[in-house]
């Protein structure tokens, strides 16, 4: 609208200017002959000294129409933004995020949220490929021993009525020392989890009832709800650089199963498809207590210079003799940033193996390793494929688009098994592919937005889709 | 009347409308000075908020701007010469008179730079720079503000270089100094305050002195070194608008956008690498002078230019993209890294103070782009930039190395680097923006002659011109040849009619086999022949 005003401003402007020749007077054409002191002007077309004002662009004619009919989504816009300028103003003016951060921040005044000794009480909202979009509250306690420390105690709802409760404290170096050291309290209650049998066969057969789950793949739901807790210490060794860390970890876990809650129509419940005798540990609900080692080792360049990098991790372990399971478990992954070009078109090559091994009917369903989700074959469902062994293997190019934000094109395979051997005498491997948008800064991936095929289409939010072992915790 | 006879004038008149007329202009002196310094009420002082900026500039005044589909429109406020006149905004300092060394190294410093003891008076507001505000010995008010510990020597030798640079150009700037601050002649005043968080009051405490004073470089000798820019008199009332005018300030009729020297600014800044262009870094002055009180606009911190931007962001693309940049950005997207951004390849200077600056030797000033788009430098056209152009050649080398000196970087070669680089990118600038027309200036009508300057030979850009003068017919009515900057300082001359009245003359620039798009000057002829105006890309 504006420029269409404008444009006309201009318009009559010219014909007032040239007004003189539409009237046939030869007296604007005329030299003057005395020439005076330098005019004590501002106006632009006294200024420039022309006898005329400067003549209307034949592109300003053009554009009359074309600006007239866009005035309108124009308006429209204007009219859209105002709030938003006025709100963003307002926020602004009054300093109501640092007045809100104040009354949930618990700071030093001048060394502010990164100081030492910093608690908050905040409201949380995640976004999460597991739990769906989640609102919450969690109060922390951070930095405590000016080394990173941090406590904490969050619950959150989702939108499918999840409900998560954690306490936790985590130090990757305590006091200064190489002392690594985590503490998780958790309960969790999930109203609708799939299950969808046992095996890697992909095929959904028709709807049955008391169906073998090592013969059927249909999806299904259940409830669950789970305890857990979980301690590691360890020692985190090195620099930010080439840092590795070796642990030992113990897991106290308790499971409840029961029918799912709020299913949707057409939505079917475990029960009601599979043989639940069939499937070990439904109808238990299994306590189990675990001991496991674990090492990690991370390379990087820290000058940035390069996209050479490694990550490294392996854990191995078991259930303790401790009620009626006994089991070992094992897992190993090794990821190569490979630099393509520049330092940041970077070729990753991914393999995980993971395995549990024992006596079939001493491994719990939910102990089972398991692929699909955003960690373990993308463009699955979580939990789509569960059994004793998984392997999977990616291929994933990631490059620059802006100083935060990377893009991704990958191809995930996988694949579980019963037995080492018949993973690769007889593969069947699933593959998924697709790409996204990796959000971050120079040291810290805030999160990973990704469009994934392979059975159907799934959108992925998480913070590192490569670490195959990051959900484990909370998967298992 | 009858219709034969109006034809030809509703003709003329109609081509007038639409552009097509030939434009004349009026006898009287070229305006050198405008009138915007008539006195005015106080204004409103006007507020950055950094939010609803950001979300405006990459966002929804953008969008607001494409869907008014706007136009290449010429700069408003040129004078006959397509010149910018003296005014609140711009002062004509090295485009029309010599400079020395001394006095381009002395940029707006009247008074030298303060003078022990220091007392601190507030804290600093706003920025990223750890600062405080202090008065000197002589009780003048000056903004202290420190290097990033990462880099330092970086922000304080680039604020007062740029600072040099941009005032020698012709605009208004604070004087800056680079200073070494005892920290045993620093006190903290006794009702010195500081903004916090909520921008209330509170009092100044030595807690947060030693705090800006750890946050930069340790010190040398027990000197901190730190930028000192003077306090400017009057009353602030907040940085300019990039777009519109300040409509409590009748003075203010030209919009910003369309402001030459603004438009033209993207050159300087191009060749300073001054990408942290913003509203912020714009201030406006209430200022009494001569019993009459109006508006003065300035540019301040220059401290983020040559490499300082880019060292303290980590943007390696500071230069070559807007943070958000809708051209390049999403071509990356969609080519999935196949497309080679340029700047990619480049390596660090070696220099600490000087970061990534003038690392890319193939530099294009046509590729530059300040970090958050900046709407006048959008609007910039042929005629801004050549303008720019001309003014920036005419630094020396010898001008450069005085402002550089003023840096007292303590990198051994830094300061020559500074310099060499400089120059490359004036040369690079005046290859692109000046020889993209005909580089004729200093026009002078010589008793039946006239003369103008080759400025593209005349500094060095090319070695030698041709001066052609066209007929009517668009062909080569007299060719004259410029043989080199030092013969006749680059200037040559063409006939001219002789006979009382008004002539346009049209003349071009050839190099080699080139040849630049013509320009016209405008004479008054006879007696008192002499130029009356310019129309340099009609």
């Amino acid at each position: 609208m504006v420029g269409v005003v404008r444009a006309h401003v201009r318009l009559m402007t010219r014909l007032v200017a040239v007004s003189p020749l539409l009237l046939g007077s030869t007296q604007a054409m005329a030299l003057e002959e005395d020439a005076d002191p330098p005019p004590k002007v501002v106006e632009p077309d006294l200024v420039r000294g022309l006898e005329t004002s400067r003549p209307i662009e034949g592109e300003d004619v053009a554009l009359l129409l074309p600006r007239a009919i866009l005035s309108i989504p124009g308006a429209f816009v204007g009219l859209l933004f105002t709030p938003l300028r006025e709100g963003l103003r307002y926020v602004e003016k009054h300093h109501v995020i640092e007045r809100v951060e104040n009354v949930l921040y618990f700071k030093d005044e001048e060394l502010g949220k990164d100081g030492p000794g910093t608690a908050a009480i905040l409201p949380v909202f995640t976004l999460s490929t597991f739990l769906g979009a989640q609102i919450g509250v969690q109060a922390f306690y951070r930095n405590f021993g000016g080394n990173g420390e941090e406590a904490k105690i969050k619950a959150t709802w989702g939108v499918d009525r999840e409900q998560v409760y954690t306490l936790s404290i985590a130090a990757d170096r305590v006091g200064g020392t190489p002392l690594w050291l985590e503490s998780t309290t958790s309960f969790e209650d999930h109203p609708s989890l799939r299950f969808y049998g046992l095996g890697g066969d992909g095929a959904v057969e028709e709807l049955v009832r008391n169906a073998d789950p090592r013969k059927n793949s249909n999806q299904s739901f259940y409830a669950e709800q789970r305890f857990r807790q979980l301690v590691t210490i360890g020692a985190t060794l090195g620099e930010p650089g080439i840092q590795a860390r070796i642990g030992a970890r113990g897991r106290f876990k308790s499971y409840e199963f029961d029918a799912p809650r709020g299913l949707a129509k057409g939505d079917r419940a475990l029960e009601s498809v599979y043989d639940t005798s069939r499937i070990v540990g439904y109808d238990d609900e299994p306590v189990v207590a675990e001991a496991e080692a674990v090492a990690t080792l991370a390379v990087h360049d820290e000058t940035h210079q390069s996209g050479h990098a490694f990550y490294g991790e392996v854990f191995g372990g078991g259930a303790l003799p401790f009620r009626q399971y006994e089991y070992a478990q094992f897992g190993a992954q090794v990821t190569g940033y490979i630099d393509l070009f520049r330092g940041n078109r970077l070729l990753v090559l991914r393999a995980v193996y993971q395995a549990v091994a024992g006596p079939e009917d001493e491994i719990p369903f939910v102990e089972l390793p398991s692929l699909g989700g955003p960690h373990r074959l993308r463009g699955y469902p979580l939990y789509r494929f569960r059994d004793e062994k998984i392997f999977v293997a990616t291929v994933e190019y990631q490059y620059p688009i802006h100083e935060f934000l990377a893009g991704t094109l990958f191809v995930d395979a996988g694949e579980v098994s019963q037995n080492f051997q018949a993973m690769f005498e007889d593969p069947h491997f699933h593959v998924g592919g697709g790409g996204g948008l990796i959000l971050r800064k120079h040291d810290k991936v805030y999160l990973s937005a990704e469009v994934a095929g392979g059975e159907g289409v799934q959108v992925i939010f998480t913070t590192d889709p490569l670490r195959a072992f990051s959900d484990r915790d909370d998967l298992l | 009347m009858k219709l034969r006879r109006i034809a030809p004038l509703l003709t003329a008149s109609l081509a007038a409308v639409i552009g097509c007329s030939h434009a004349r202009f009026r006898d009287q002196p070229v305006v050198w000075s405008v009138d915007d310094t008539r006195a005015i009420p106080e204004p409103e002082e006007r507020d950055y908020l950094i939010k609803q900026y950001f979300a405006d500039l990459f966002v929804m005044r953008r969008l607001e701007r494409a869907l008014t589909l706007p136009d290449q429109e010429r700069a408003w406020n040129v004078n006959a010469l397509e010149e910018v006149p003296d005014s609140a905004w711009f002062q004509n300092r090295l485009g029309r008179k010599p400079f020395s060394n001394e006095e381009i190294a002395r940029g707006p410093d009247t008074k030298g730079p303060p003078k022990a003891p220091f007392t601190v008076k507030a804290g600093k507001v706003g920025g990223g720079a750890l600062g405080f505000v202090m008065t000197d010995a002589n009780d003048r008010s000056f903004l202290v503000k420190f290097d990033r510990k990462e880099n330092p020597e970086m922000q304080t030798g680039s604020n007062v270089v740029v600072n040099r640079m941009f005032h020698a150009f012709g605009f208004q700037v604070p004087a800056d100094y680079v200073i070494d601050l005892p920290r045993d002649q620093l006190v903290i005043g006794k009702k010195a305050m500081a903004k916090n968080d909520l921008g209330e009051k509170v009092p100044y405490t030595q807690a947060m002195l030693d705090e800006v004073l750890a946050g930069g470089p340790a010190p040398k000798a027990g000197l901190y070194r730190a930028t000192a820019s003077e306090y400017l008199s009057g009353v602030p009332k907040g940085g300019f608008s990039a777009e519109g005018v300040r409509h409590d300030d009748v003075n203010d009729v030209v919009p910003h956008q369309h402001r030459r020297e603004l438009r033209g600014l993207r050159v300087l800044a191009a060749w300073t690498n001054h990408t942290d262009m913003k509203e912020d870094n714009t201030l406006d002055m209430y200022i009494e002078d001569g019993g009459k009180k109006y508006l003065r606009h300035y540019l301040v911190d220059f401290g983020e230019a040559l490499g300082g931007h880019g060292a303290e962001k980590l943007r390696k693309e500071d230069g070559y993209e807007h943070f958000f940049d809708w051209e390049h950005q999403p071509k990356a997207l969609f080519t999935f890294g196949l497309h080679d951004r340029h700047w990619e390849g480049l390596k660090p200077t070696g220099f600490i103070a000087l970061g990534w600056f003038g690392s890319d030797v193939d530099w294009d000033p046509k590729t530059w782009r300040e970090a958050y788009p900046w709407f006048p430098f959008m609007e910039m056209d042929r005629t801004d930039a050549f303008w720019a152009a001309k003014i920036i050649v005419k630094f020396t080398r010898e001008h450069i190395q005085a402002i550089v000196a003023q840096a007292q970087f303590s990198e051994p070669g830094a300061n020559q680097y500074l310099v060499d680089v400089m120059e490359k990118r004036k040369l690079a600038i005046g290859r692109t923006y000046l020889e993209a027309l005909s580089p004729l200036d200093d026009f002078e009508v010589n008793g039946d002659k006239l003369c103008a300057t080759d400025v593209g030979v005349r500094h060095g850009i090319v070695r030698y011109g041709v001066l052609e003068r066209l007929d009517d017919d668009g062909e080569v009515a007299e060719s004259v040849e410029i043989l080199n900057r030092y013969a006749n300082d680059a200037r040559a001359c063409v006939k001219i009619p002789t006979g009382a009245g008004y002539a346009v003359v049209k003349l071009r620039s050839r190099r080699g086999d080139t040849v630049k798009p013509p320009l016209e000057v405008h004479l008054k002829t006879g007696p008192d022949a002499r130029v009356l105006g310019l129309i340099r890309d009609p």
